[in-house]
């Protein structure tokens, strides 16, 4: 089982799969008919009826597959997955400086130095563009209630 | 003819007076920018320059400077499509696929130098197609109904599965992907909110940019973060800036035929500039000698795309200008700044402001050109970037797409989709399973879905 | 000992009011932010920050415009909703943000009972628009017409359950008449369908002004509360003996905003619809102005509220 999923189509064809199956469960409740004609859940569940043979078909098909994960790339996700989480309430500030050197320090092999002078200088630049020049309104720190 | 040709002059004289020059000058530097800023689109510029052109007494040099804004970054917006497979422009989406393939082989310069002049051409053709049949053109634009709609849906679709270099079944598959994606949201025939499963921030459907930026951009971000050196593996070749005899050979016929598709297309309301780079990328692809270089550094697949897009943009102000109707997003925005600047735009624009007409439409001729001057030895400062480390441009990219992901509705769920849009995107990229094909079929849903219900 | 608790309270009530007293007295301090649940440059956005603009005169503290947009305005009404009712965050009521809690989507708050009213502004002009060279002259001939034939006629609307929808739905409940509704995909998208003949009449919001003009479209009735200045001779649906909703906008903050603050705002913001500016605006938009006191317009919103479930709940027999 695990050595299957070593492969990353195999991992993607089960994920397509299982959106594939939430997509057609969820046309299935919108209705395919109204009165006035198709209804909102018949071209959704159409493609997603669709989609399962034709993953079948790739699997089956013979291709030159030598990729395979790397810690790397998963581990990344993970992380940018969690700032995004944390990003409403903790402000914008402290994760993305958090972020940065995380990611310089785990993934480039660069001093923890460098990457929060990365971060600083990479902040400031966005700050000016967007929150100085487009005023685009931004909670820099947590907000206190 | 001669009539026309008396108005465009009238209106060049509009255009070439200093301040209106100047306020060209203004809007074509900052389209570049927001147009290489992945996220930051013309849509948010402009929508933040309103409140400013209001107090600005210069009626038509206000709107020059927002209408050049405007096709300003569909100059900019291939710039990091090829230099980083992140597009800076949603129209871009397409130049990723064979402009990143060329950047990989060195021919970064060509592809930034082709994407420039191919724009450059489109540009002065749609201007001056305007000029002399635009108003003529209106009529075509809203005999388009839901029959003809659905027509063009299907077309496109049948066309994406083609695109970026997998097998017909992979294709296929990210096209039915694609499509389920894009119906997620409120639907309009009914009302009814499908597949949200109650989550507000996707009601009004998944949002374009962040998806795209994420499928693209942070996807390609985190495959390289495999390789060591990653990015920097470029920066051993950068090569020439220019195009060589076979390259222009290669794409003068692209650029031509994308020029066309790309004005027919942005005519239609709905249509818009992603839709005629997706055309034009197909049918270089069916006509060309050697479709297998197709998804592997095909210039052609630049040029044409590139050149479409733009034309799309200028022909997109003929519904504008001339009905009052707004096509696309940008289009709105624009649209809601010549209200401010107290023009109404529709059938008696050409009546009550021929001054504002003929003298944004001239000041396009007159952008291009500048245009055209600005981006060229830029390219030679862009593929400079090449050079920068990886531990210095990942985070940058990254940073820069949270920024832009924000500020398109100022909220941070945009930026959650953006990430778990990277996710997929590096998948999809280790299973060799095209994210193109996907993008247009999430483009194409909604017109879809619509035009067939509303066909009953 | 209960005398004592008695004059704990008393004065922790005194000081409760005393404090909010104060704070109004000092209100306001600091910029105020208001948030429109639109993206920039739509109409609402347009008159909102014009009339924001009038109003800092009286606050004398800047108003700074957030757009919130997103999912019908329920991402904004759900951001001011929770809000601190401090008055140093408001924002504005468009119709949209009750209509949609009648599609049966689930909102993390009450679209009316979780604001306090601060001031009306106006109504969004919406007509009937036909082709110019159609045979209906009067809203009786299309109403004829489609009484004698129906389900023959098409007519356009920026989308279901929007005020341009629903007051269709009181037309043919009212009149006996039958269309076919076509949800176009916003305002926007129904000028070019009636142009393209795709539909044979669309019911929207000032879309059709540039057409009137350039005599390609005809007007035949306009939901108002008094026939538009602009479109003097277009009877309105009142006068016809046919209800129409309105298309409100308003300005509102969280519940519970202490009253002498709401007070200010009010006093703030229906003075600042005399401003120029905001007057050129609306009249660009076909927009009318509209002076409400705060308790009225809660009245009017919730009366709209009713009528408009009346109609959906009708339309589903």
């Amino acid at each position: 089982m695990l050595r299957y999923l070593d492969r990353p189509i195999n991992v993607a064809v089960a994920l397509i799969a299982l959106v594939a199956f939430a997509f057609g469960v969820g046309s299935w409740k919108l209705g395919f008919w109204t009165d006035d004609g198709p209804g909102p859940g018949l071209l959704p569940f159409a493609a997603a009826c669709l989609l399962l043979p034709i993953l079948f078909l790739i699997l089956r098909e013979e291709f030159d597959d030598k990729e395979r994960f790397h810690p790397h790339p998963l581990f990344a996700v993970v992380i940018l997955c969690v700032y995004a989480t944390v990003i409403p309430y903790a402000g914008f500030l402290i994760p993305t400086v958090l972020l940065i050197v995380a990611w310089t320090r785990l993934f480039e092999q660069q001093s923890i130095v460098r990457g929060a002078i990365l971060s600083v200088l990479l902040i400031a630049f966005g700050w000016v563009v967007f929150v100085y020049l487009l005023k685009v309104p931004m909670s820099m720190l947590p907000e206190l209630r | 003819m001669i009539d026309s040709l008396q108005q465009i002059v009238y209106g060049l004289s509009l255009a070439t007076l200093p301040q209106n020059l100047m306020y060209a000058f203004i809007g074509c530097l900052l389209g570049t920018l927001v147009g290489v800023l992945p996220g930051l689109g013309p849509i948010t510029t402009i929508a933040v320059l309103l409140p400013l052109t209001f107090q600005a007494g210069d009626q038509l040099g206000a709107i020059i400077m927002l209408a050049s804004i405007y096709y300003g970054a569909m100059y900019g917006g291939s710039t990091t499509s090829i230099l980083l497979r992140v597009p800076g422009e949603a129209a871009s989406v397409i130049t990723c696929i064979d402009g990143y393939e060329m950047a990989k082989q060195g021919r970064a310069g060509p592809a930034l130098s082709i994407a420039a002049i191919g724009s450059f051409f489109a540009g002065t053709v749609a201007v001056v197609a305007l000029s002399f049949v635009g108003p003529a053109f209106a009529k075509f634009a809203v005999s388009f109904g839901p029959p003809e709609y659905f027509a063009l849906a299907v077309f496109g679709l049948v066309l994406s599965a083609t695109i970026g270099g997998g097998s017909p079944a992979r294709g296929l598959c990210m096209v039915l992907l694609g499509l389920l994606f894009g119906l997620v949201g409120i639907d309009t025939i009914t009302g009814v909110e499908r597949f949200t499963m109650g989550v507000p921030a996707i009601t009004d459907g998944i949002d374009l940019v962040p998806l795209l930026m994420g499928l693209f951009g942070i996807g390609e971000i985190l495959y390289n973060l495999e390789q060591k050196g990653g990015l920097s593996t470029l920066t051993s070749k950068i090569g020439r800036f220019l195009p060589n005899r076979e390259e222009w050979k290669e794409s003068a016929g692209a650029i031509a035929r994308g020029s066309g598709l790309g004005f027919l297309v942005g005519l239609i309301p709905g249509g818009g500039a992603i839709i005629g780079s997706l055309l034009s990328y197909t049918v270089e692809k069916k006509l060309s000698k050697t479709p297998e270089k197709f998804g592997h550094g095909a210039i052609a697949g630049v040029a044409g795309p590139e050149a479409a897009n733009n034309a799309a943009a200028s022909s997109s102000f003929v519904p504008l200008l001339t009905l009052g109707l707004p096509g696309n997003a940008v289009t709105t925005v624009l649209f809601a700044g010549l209200l401010i600047q107290n023009v109404q735009p529709g059938p008696l624009m050409l009546v009550k402001h021929p001054d504002i007409f003929w003298g944004v439409i001239a000041s396009m001729y007159v952008g291009n050109v500048m245009l055209l001057i600005l981006n060229l030895p830029l390219v030679g400062l862009w593929v400079q970037l090449l050079r920068v480390p990886t531990w210095i441009l990942g985070p940058a990219v990254l940073l820069i797409a949270i920024f832009g992901s924000y500020s398109l509705r100022n909220n941070w769920s945009d930026v959650g989709l953006l990430m778990v849009a990277g996710g997929a995107g590096y998948l999809l990229r280790k299973a060799a399973l095209d994210a193109g094909p996907f993008a247009m079929a999430f483009i194409l849903a909604n017109i879809l879905d619509t035009s067939l219900r509303q066909s009953f | 000992m209960k005398f004592k608790r008695l004059v704990v309270g008393l004065a922790a009530i005194a000081a409760v009011v005393a404090s909010s007293i104060a704070q109004a007295q000092q209100y306001p301090d600091k910029p105020i932010t208001l948030i429109v649940p639109w993206s920039a440059g739509g109409s609402t956005d347009q008159t909102a920050r014009v009339l924001a603009k009038a109003a800092e005169a009286y606050l004398g503290q800047p108003i700074i415009v957030v757009n919130r947009p997103g999912a019908s305005t329920t991402i904004g009404m759900g951001e001011l909703a929770k809000a601190k009712p401090d008055g140093y965050t408001i924002g504005t009521l468009s119709s949209t943000a009750y209509l949609v809690s009648l599609q049966g989507r689930q909102l993390p708050f009450d679209p009316i009972q979780d604001f306090s009213y601060i001031s009306y502004y106006g109504d969004n002009l919406i007509g009937i628009a036909v082709l110019q060279d159609s045979p209906y002259k009067k809203l009786s001939d299309l109403l004829d017409f489609a009484k004698a034939n129906p389900g023959k006629l098409k007519f356009g609307t920026a989308g279901v359950g929007t005020t341009q929808h629903l007051t269709i739905e009181a037309l043919q409940r009212d009149s006996k008449a039958k269309f076919v509704h076509v949800p176009q995909q916003g305002s926007a998208a129904s000028a070019p369908a009636l142009l393209g003949s795709h539909v044979d009449f669309i019911m929207e919001t000032s879309v059709w002004a540039p057409f009137i003009e350039s005599k390609q479209m005809r007007l035949l009735a306009v939901s108002a509360v008094q026939r538009s200045e602009v479109y003097p001779d277009v009877p309105t649906f009142t006068e016809l003996g046919f209800k129409s909703l309105r298309s409100v906008q308003a300005i509102i903050a969280p519940k519970d905003l202490p009253e002498p603050i709401r007070a200010k705002l009010e006093n703030a913001f229906r003075k600042a619809l005399t401003d120029k500016a905001f007057q050129d605006t609306m009249k660009k938009l076909a927009m009318q102005i509209v002076d409400l006191p705060g308790a009225e317009v809660k009245k009017l919103v919730e009366g709209e509220y009713a009528l408009a479930k009346e109609l959906i709940e009708s339309t589903k027999k």
